[in-house]
């Protein structure tokens, strides 16, 4: 690999990290040949705290969080990096490590509801059956656990409930039992893919407020992929906008919203409708699409569509830059402004 | 509030009457041809089951006075070749047919089941290979099977069972295949993988239930199959070895007479036609109810 000179750590400043990937690289292999789904990522989520990733669709958000439980397709090659979580890196795990880890210190929640729970099973079945390694419990207080689980998460009468079958729940009731059971391991770290884009407004509000209620109980981390700004911006403390497979800019909500030192950020943020502050009959659009990564083109990565472009941007790429403590933006202006 | 569930999945309602014994045969009973198939088939496992006590005389006994008698009140079907009672030979044949039939399918259906599960979830190389392997033994004439390996290793009951294993195991461990590919992408099974499920614990807790409906069905139609290639087999004198009393031999047997005595070949023909014909409703009736989707078109 290229021994590119890195102007700073590409990474948040924190000492305590649940998880931390590092200069990591994804190729999926094509018959048009690889595609460099992600390169070069690096990302920090720190203890007790809740980090959200922003991109649009094919900007690389499930294969970095598949990368990080390690459950990517046949066709992903890691070209490099690191997935450091407490200090062990899970790309060189053994598959027995891999499942000793998975649903115990990381878990995940997935984006629709409707199909990520076994339909020919009770969901009491399946909340036993994944605690499977808890050798020393009796069904029964695996059930109990379970119920207790439920109704932690807002089932009422949990202890019924146990023995329906997911389709005899709503999209928001079987989210609500999803999250249970990636919680009942009382993982360290909690991975939620658009938890709430299958669910209406007010199932959504719900299920964000429970998340956050969660984390203060539980005092896990959660990694929260959303396109959603808005839900980034209540439920996150970090947030890392992922542009084609690159970080283009990152930091802590606070800054990277209301000084967004990318000009993707800045158009992201315009682009909102949340944000409008007037009715309009358009919706602001970033014109152009996202570049083919099959190789990824020279220079900047957003340089195609970025409104401040100029002739560096379309040669060099630009290195990651931090324009305060702990915000970086991969932008050659936000250089020029430190 | 219900959803719609997959199409390849059958819903949970519908599963659960799997486990309601009571209200399939019920469901079963309020179809004529099923109540006629339940019938028939309930006969013949009963017939085979206390075939020793049913027999009026010994299958095997040979009694050259009495050969070639016409149905009687002493021997209601007649007298073969060798004077033997055909009554106690179709009843005493009924529980060969019954072994062959249940024996049969259980060790295909385990078979095909655990191989297609491993071909469809398994790595690519392993799939070729299996398929590979169902395709080589389908395109197989089973006849030719029989004959090879009853040349090598002799006639038995042991024999019959697995060479009809053998033979239908490739249907079978296709469609378990099949709907492992299609049910091993759900997002349930990426869900599952990522709360730490191993591989047999998503195989065996997650994928089979979702798939064994479908096989179940075609398993109970392929009983009259599997009990007509017996007696085929029997027929051809590649099966159960005499002076064992099966359906197909007694056919063999009446065969070489069908001018002069053809009571002989109407003993061994009738039970397996009736046996068939029972298992074939009751199959249908079973798939009706647990799969309206397959239900024949027009």
């Amino acid at each position: 690999m290229a021994a590119i000179a890195q102007t700073a750590p590409e990474r948040i400043a924190a000492t305590d990290a649940v998880l931390e990937v590092r200069d990591l690289s994804i190729d999926f292999l094509t018959p048009r040949g690889p595609v460099q789904a992600l390169r070069r990522v690096g990302l920090t989520v720190p203890r007790h705290s809740t980090v959200g990733v922003v991109g649009e669709s094919g900007s690389g958000k499930t294969t970095l969080i598949s990368a990080a439980i390690r459950l990517l397709p046949d066709n992903a090659e890691i070209r490099g990096g690191e997935v450091l979580f407490e200090g062990q890196d899970i790309l060189r795990m053994s598959p027995r490590q891999l499942r000793d880890l998975r649903g115990r210190r990381i878990s995940m929640v997935f984006q629709d509801p409707m199909t990520a729970l076994n339909p020919v099973l009770s969901i009491g079945t399946q909340m036993v059956d994944i605690q499977y390694r808890d050798k020393g419990l009796s069904t029964a207080a695996k059930r109990d656990r379970a119920a207790e689980m439920l109704r932690r998460v807002g089932i009422p009468d949990p202890r019924q409930r146990l023995d329906n079958y997911p389709h005899e729940f709503s999209g928001g009731m079987r989210q609500r039992i999803a999250i249970a059971m990636a919680l009942l391991g009382n993982p360290e770290l909690l991975i939620a893919d658009e938890p709430t884009t299958a669910l209406d407004v007010t199932m959504e509000a719900q299920i964000i407020h429970l998340l956050r209620e969660l984390q203060k109980d539980y005092k896990s981390s959660i990694l929260f992929i959303s396109h959603n700004l808005g839900l980034i911006a209540e439920l996150c403390d970090y947030v890392v906008i992922l542009y084609a497979g690159t970080v283009v800019e990152q930091g802590s909500v606070r800054d990277v919203f209301h000084r967004p030192s990318h000009p993707y950020t800045e158009a992201l943020l315009v682009c909102d409708p949340a944000l409008l502050q007037e009715t309009t009959r358009e919706l602001p659009t970033i014109p152009g699409e996202v570049p083919d990564l099959a190789p990824p083109p020279p220079g900047c990565i957003f340089a195609a569509r970025c409104p401040k472009v100029f002739d560096r941007c379309r040669v060099e790429d630009p290195a990651a830059t931090w324009v305060a403590e702990g915000h970086m933006a991969r932008c050659h202006l936000a250089a020029g402004r430190t | 509030m219900s959803a719609p569930a997959s199409d390849l999945v059958p819903t949970p309602d519908r599963r659960a009457e799997l486990g309601g014994g009571p209200g399939v045969i019920r469901q079963i009973a309020r179809d004529p041809m099923g109540l006629l198939g339940l019938t028939l088939a309930l006969l013949l496992v009963i017939t085979g089951l206390f075939a020793d006590w049913l027999t009026p005389y010994d299958p095997l006994k040979i009694d050259v006075i009495n050969r070639f008698a016409g149905p009687s009140l002493a021997h209601p079907l007649g007298t073969d070749n060798l004077g033997r009672d055909l009554l106690s030979r179709v009843i005493a044949g009924s529980r060969i047919a019954l072994i062959v039939a249940f024996c049969t399918t259980f060790l295909a259906m385990v078979g095909g089941l655990v191989l297609g599960l491993m071909a469809g979830y398994g790595p690519r190389w392993l799939d070729n290979g299996l398929i590979l392997l169902f395709d080589a033994v389908y395109s197989f004439p089973y006849i030719m099977l029989a004959l090879a390996v009853i040349t090598l290793f002799g006639s038995s009951l042991t024999m019959v069972v697995l060479v009809i294993a053998i033979t239908t195991l490739p249907a079978y461990a296709r469609l378990v295949r099949t709907s492992t590919l299609s049910v091993k992408n759900s997002e349930f099974v990426l869900a599952e993988r990522s709360l730490g499920a191993g591989p047999v614990r998503i195989l065996f807790r997650h994928i089979m239930p979702n798939i064994i409906g479908p096989l179940l069905i075609i398993v109970s139609m392929d009983i009259p199959v599997v009990i007509t290639v017996e007696a085929g087999l029997s027929f051809l004198g590649l099966g159960v070895p005499p002076p064992a009393p099966s359906w197909g031999r007694i056919l063999n047997e009446g065969y070489s007479f069908i001018r002069q005595t053809p009571w002989v070949v109407v003993a061994g023909g009738l039970p397996l036609i009736l046996a068939t014909l029972g298992f074939t409703f009751l199959g249908e009736a079973l798939r009706d109810i647990f799969d309206p989707k397959l239900r024949k078109r027009g």
